[in-house]
């Protein structure tokens, strides 16, 4: 550790650090464009001039390291006048079209211009202008918005090495072109690009004039895609925020950093999982029972009947959260039931894979963790009573036929599952299982981050928690987490303990 | 006479065959560096206080010192891109006394532990880089190029290569990038080429006219070189002068040299006998001096004293005639069409410099026009990823603020004061 | 048409190669190479070198659109550069560019309807002691008057320069 000043105060960091990574650590912010964490640094963008002492001229936060004693200012009036002076440059080209980008309300020049410019342009000649287009099936560019910071060309030639988009010309006309929709079209991440783009240049398609962000709710979440775990936004469309009448569903999932895990990107199956879950059709709507929808009280009532008996069995889930799962795991030991877990659906890898993992589940580890045996180890089939946590997903095609054969041969089986898939309909009884985004939870991923993703949305068609169908006493979601933490990890842990970074096993 | 480093064409006009080169004793000064300590080289050059003369007067015995010590490829870098308006003397060493450099290359190299070394010409050079390559190949009959040269162990190859048409690949990382294949965008300093530069190896860049210097320092010796000009800017310098005089071309002089004699008495004084209006001493990027100046020597450290540089030591000479704005509005074009694109405010600035003083000179400049070119300049200058963006504003700036009545005077009248004038745009 | 480059010039890119300890490093000179042989850097030269050195288009395309001579379009016999840069203007290059356009009949950027002629303004040369200067392919005619450039534009014509 060395200690620099950041504005006249004092502070401890690592060497080796940008001024830009120290600032951030310390929680000051300072305006930037081209740097991004998993990215080159490029220096292009000017925006992070800050003033160290001694140095004839402003330096960029974003490339020079820390040294001890160095003295930063990021708030000068030489940094004001630079940070003013980049924007304006930056805004001479720029359509200033925010009322119909995407972008607006999430925009970094908008951001920035407010907070550091507000000035009235000076420029009085023709922008250049170049056409707007969609360069894959998924992404188009707008050109015209570009500030050039070049993460988006970095971002493919270093992170997926596709080299999709590059810059052409030099000097005022430089500007951002697409060599290769096809290869955007098959890059598993190319989405991503639309994340980094700090302004409007890069966007999906899909999400073109479809929503105002303003008009969305923002959550963090854990993408339920795969092992990796990946943290992610999710935005929701909220009925009560919204005045045109929309339902409560996602909007988009797109990426959260996790530092922490050295995770800055998400994948494009991940990204648009989210259609999965606005399938309203086959949402479980009211528990059913024998085919019959019933309500809440009768649901939990023929439950606590049912599962009065010796021989009971319950299947977890990695598709479902350490909470859900937990609780039906508490539910089946105080009766003596017997635990398996099924096995992840794998698939094979995309090329370039990076971080997303074969197994296509969120909570795979947790099961493991617990050492619970395989479906594929059920002896003896025929149960009293069977309880399978299902999910949006699957599990792996031979755990499916096991779970089915026990599902079908016990005496009372229960399905817990958003969607109707076949598991519920070759059940006695069907519960309506929250989505991810209706509740919170915890996962842990293959590198064994137990990670919280956030509620987001309200349990929609009647879906509650496990517990709540079981009859159990816990209060909230952390409860049970608390409970967990505590017996299976031996660990002290709660969801501020987590963080937003989470925690490594 | 004055004394001849480089130009030898002077006293042979066939100096560029390698047989009359070394008659004239051409590659002595390499057997001779071939039997000292490459340390014992660098430290002869810092000796003779032998400044860049690529435009920054860096000393390049000190330079050279830079380069780490140890095993692993190193490259040894000759820029000849010679890009900066006004400037023609390189390819004048390069085509007249190629072996000279070819020389300079190789000791260069043994001092600091380079076994390669590549010459950057700008593309247009073609012609150039054909003369360069027959003395190169010359050079590796005679066995002063390639393996074992002159029997003393050391290896050292040298290649050409032709940029392509951009200006910012003289600047040395810029070049660096553009040797490498890529574009010429120039990196982020530090690392410097010292510890990082091309193909990720330490590498010295050094000017055509810098490393022509070498042979004859190591021959002569440094105290030698040190009898040649003021303190601290010894030895000669090419003065390439251009414009509104009558025998416009490359001089050969001790450094120092005041400007009125190279103007006056070399360059055979002013075209019809006119008054001086403006010269810009050392290439484009200089800031302009006027007829005030031309008792200064023409030397580094006098011409920083007054506010400029000597550069590339191009001397561009504007008459009584040259309308000032149309002039520098012609360069503002120049550097707005150079700009590599990577920085916001070179970019950016850059062209909308050059939009306002076109619209002065078209005769639609606006009241504020020149407040705002100085603000645009201030936002620029200090601020770019490599000194482009402040060689634009060196350029414009000064011309602006010294000769602002006449930039207002185009903006009031929408016409010049200037009469017969050769028109630019 | 797929371009392609035959034995000979396999042969003398394996000597560019030489030159250099990786592929990226050929960029320059292969494009080079490509404009002398098929006339311009299209936007299938741009993939031919690409796909020869292993490199992606995106690279090849951005050094191509960077350096301004390599020629994105088809130009003439004689592609004329006329520097009019400071020291070249300030002899008279202006009135070189408006003579060319007289001869010529075309501007600045325009190549005339016989394919014999490209006009276009560029950068310093590096020849300003012998300004005001063309550059006509690879030959720099220097010292140029407007009577000079006439006689220039009919040699051309006449097929007796070799530039
Ligand atoms: C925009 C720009 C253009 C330059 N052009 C040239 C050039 O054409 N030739 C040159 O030798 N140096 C040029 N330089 C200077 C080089 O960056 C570098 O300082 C020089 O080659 C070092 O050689 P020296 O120490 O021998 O002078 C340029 C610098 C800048 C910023
Ligand atoms: S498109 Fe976006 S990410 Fe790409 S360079 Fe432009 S502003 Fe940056
Ligand atoms: S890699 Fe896995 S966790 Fe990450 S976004 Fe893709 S599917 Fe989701
Ligand atoms: S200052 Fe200009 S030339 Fe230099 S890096 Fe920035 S944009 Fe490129
Ligand atoms: S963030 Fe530092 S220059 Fe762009
Ligand atoms: S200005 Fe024309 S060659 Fe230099």
């Amino acid at each position: 550790m060395i200690s620099i000043k950041i504005n006249d105060r004092e502070y401890q960091v690592e060497e080796g650090k940008t001024i830009l990574e120290a600032a951030k650590e310390i929680g000051i912010e300072i305006p930037h464009y081209c740097y991004h964490p998993a990215l080159s640094i490029a220096g292009n963008c000017r925006m992070c001039l800050v003033e160290v002492k001694g140095m004839p001229k402003p330096m960029t936060a974003c490339s020079t390291r820390v040294s001890d004693g160095m003295e930063i200012y990021t708030d000068s009036e030489l940094v004001k006048e630079a940070r003013k002076g980049v924007l304006e440059f930056i805004l001479l080209d720029h359509p200033v079209d925010c009322p119909i980008c995407d972008k607006s309300g999430e925009c970094k020049l908008q951001d920035y211009y407010f907070e550091h410019s507000a000035q009235k342009s000076r420029y009085e000649f023709p922008k250049e202008r170049h056409k707007v287009e969609k360069i894959s099936k998924k992404i188009y560019l707008n050109p015209n918005r570009c500030v050039l910071c070049t993460r988006c060309v970095r971002f493919l030639r270093e992170i997926t090495k596709t080299n999709e988009l590059t810059t052409v010309e030099r000097g005022s006309h430089s500007h951002i072109v697409c060599v290769d929709p096809e290869g955007l079209d098959n890059n598993p991440f190319a989405s991503n690009i639309s994340d980094i783009c700090p302004v409007g240049a890069l966007g999906l398609n899909e999400f073109r004039f479809k929503k105002r962000v303003w008009f969305t709710k923002k959550v963090k979440a854990i993408c339920q895609g795969c092992a990796a775990g990946c943290n992610i936004y999710v935005d929701v469309s909220n009925r009560k925020q919204l005045l045109d009448g929309d339902d409560d569903e996602i909007v988009r999932i797109h990426t959260a950093e996790n530092g922490k895990l050295g995770q800055y990107f998400i994948c494009d199956e991940g990204r648009y999982s989210y259609k999965l879950y606005n399938d309203k059709e086959n949402r479980v709507k009211a528990p059913v029972l024998d085919g019959e929808e019933v309500d809440f009280e009768k649901a939990v009532e023929v439950l606590k009947e049912k599962a009065n008996v010796r021989k009971g069995v319950v299947i977890l889930s990695p598709l479902h959260s350490i909470e859900e799962n937990y609780a039906a795991y508490l539910f089946a030991r105080e009766r003596g039931f017997d635990v398996f877990r099924p096995s992840s659906f794998r698939k094979d890898l995309p090329e370039p894979a990076l971080f997303i993992e074969e197994k296509k589940s969120p909570n795979d580890r947790m099961l493991k963790l617990m050492k619970l045996p395989k479906v594929s180890e059920i002896e003896e089939i025929d149960y009293d009573f069977a309880l399978f946590l299902h999910n949006v997903g699957k599990v792996h095609s031979k755990s499916e036929v096991r779970i089915l054969s026990v599902l079908k041969r016990a005496t009372f089986s229960v399905v817990f599952e958003p969607m109707l898939t076949d598991f519920g309909k070759n059940a006695n009884m069907v519960l309506p299982a929250p989505i991810f985004v209706e509740e919170n939870g915890c996962y842990i991923n293959g590198k064994n981050f137990v990670q919280h993703s956030n509620k987001a949305l309200d349990y929609m068609y009647g879906a509650k928690p496990i517990w709540e169908f079981l009859g159990m006493d816990f209060k909230s979601e952390e409860e049970v987490f608390i409970q967990f933490a505590k017996e299976q990890l031996d660990k002290d842990l709660n969801y501020q303990k987590l963080g937003t970074e989470g925690f490594e096993l | 006479m004055s004394e001849i480093v480089l130009f030898k064409q002077l006293l042979d006009p066939e100096v560029r065959n390698i047989e009359n080169y070394i008659k004239l004793g051409g590659y002595e000064g390499l057997k001779k560096a071939l039997s000292m300590q490459p340390d014992d080289i660098v430290n002869e050059v810092k000796r003779s206080n032998l400044r860049g003369r690529g435009g920054a007067g860096f000393p390049t015995g000190l330079k050279w010192s830079f380069m780490p010590k140890g095993e692993g490829q190193k490259y040894f870098v000759c820029n000849a891109d010679e890009g900066e308006p006004g400037t023609f003397k390189d390819r004048y060493i390069m085509s007249e006394n190629p072996h000279q450099l070819i020389e300079g290359m190789v000791i260069g190299g043994y001092a600091i532990d380079a076994t390669v070394g590549y010459i950057y010409i700008r593309g247009e050079f073609e012609f150039v880089a054909k003369i360069l390559q027959k003395a190169i190949d010359e050079a590796y009959e005679k066995g002063f190029l390639g393996k074992n040269i002159l029997n003393s162990g050391f290896d050292f190859d040298l290649y050409i290569h032709l940029g392509a048409g951009a200006y910012i690949c003289g600047e040395e990382t810029g070049l660096i990038n553009s040797l490498e294949g890529k574009t010429g965008q120039p990196r982020l300093k530090p690392p410097f080429p010292a510890q990082y530069g091309l193909f990720g190896k330490p590498t010295t860049v050094n000017n055509v006219e810098t490393i022509a210097c070498v042979p004859d320092i190591i021959k002569k010796g440094s105290d030698w070189f040190l009898s040649i000009g003021p303190d601290k800017n010894n030895g000669t310098k090419i003065y390439a002068v251009s414009g509104h005089v009558n025998n416009p071309g490359v001089f050969e002089l001790p450094m120092g040299t005041p400007l009125r004699e190279i103007i006056y008495e070399h360059a055979g004084g002013i075209i019809g006998g006119k008054k001086l209006k403006a010269v810009i001493p050392g290439g484009s990027s200089a800031p302009v001096l006027g007829p005030e100046h031309l008792d200064i020597p023409m030397d580094f450290d006098s011409l920083k004293n007054v506010g400029s540089m000597l550069g590339s030591g191009a001397i561009i000479v504007m008459s009584e005639d040259t309308c000032i704005v149309e002039a520098y509005t012609r360069l503002a074009k120049f550097y707005a069409h150079e700009s590599c694109g990577q920085c916001t405010p070179c970019r950016e600035g850059t062209a909308w410099l050059y939009k306002i003083l076109k619209r002065i000179e078209d005769g639609e400049g606006k009241k504020g026009d020149i407040d705002l070119i100085l603000d645009i300049c201030g936002k620029i200058m200090g601020r770019t990823i490599c000194p482009l963006g402040d060689a634009a504003v060196m350029c414009v700036k000064p011309a602006v603020e010294r000769f602002r009545e006449e930039f207002e005077y185009h903006i009031e009248h929408k016409k010049c004061m200037v009469e017969n004038k050769i028109p630019i745009f | 048409m797929a371009l392609r480059f035959d034995e000979s010039d396999v042969k003398k890119l394996e000597e560019i190669r030489a030159k250099y300890p990786n592929n990226q490093a050929c960029t320059l000179p292969f494009l080079h190479y490509a404009q002398d042989k098929f006339g311009y850097v299209s936007m299938d030269v741009i993939k031919l070198v690409a796909q020869t050195l292993n490199l992606p288009v995106a690279h090849v395309l951005s050094v191509a659109t960077f350096y301004t001579m390599y020629n994105k379009k088809p130009v003439g016999k004689y592609h004329l550069q006329v520097c009019t840069n400071i020291s070249c203007s300030l002899l008279g290059a202006r009135k070189l560019v408006d003579k060319l356009e007289e001869l010529l009949g075309i501007k600045p950027g325009e190549t005339t309807e016989d394919g014999m002629f490209t006009l276009t303004e560029v950068e310093c040369l590096g020849s300003c002691g012998t300004a005001p200067v063309i550059q006509v392919n690879e030959t720099y005619f220097e010292n140029l008057d407007e009577k000079k450039v006439e006689d220039l534009i009919e040699s051309l014509r006449k097929g007796e320069l070799d530039v």
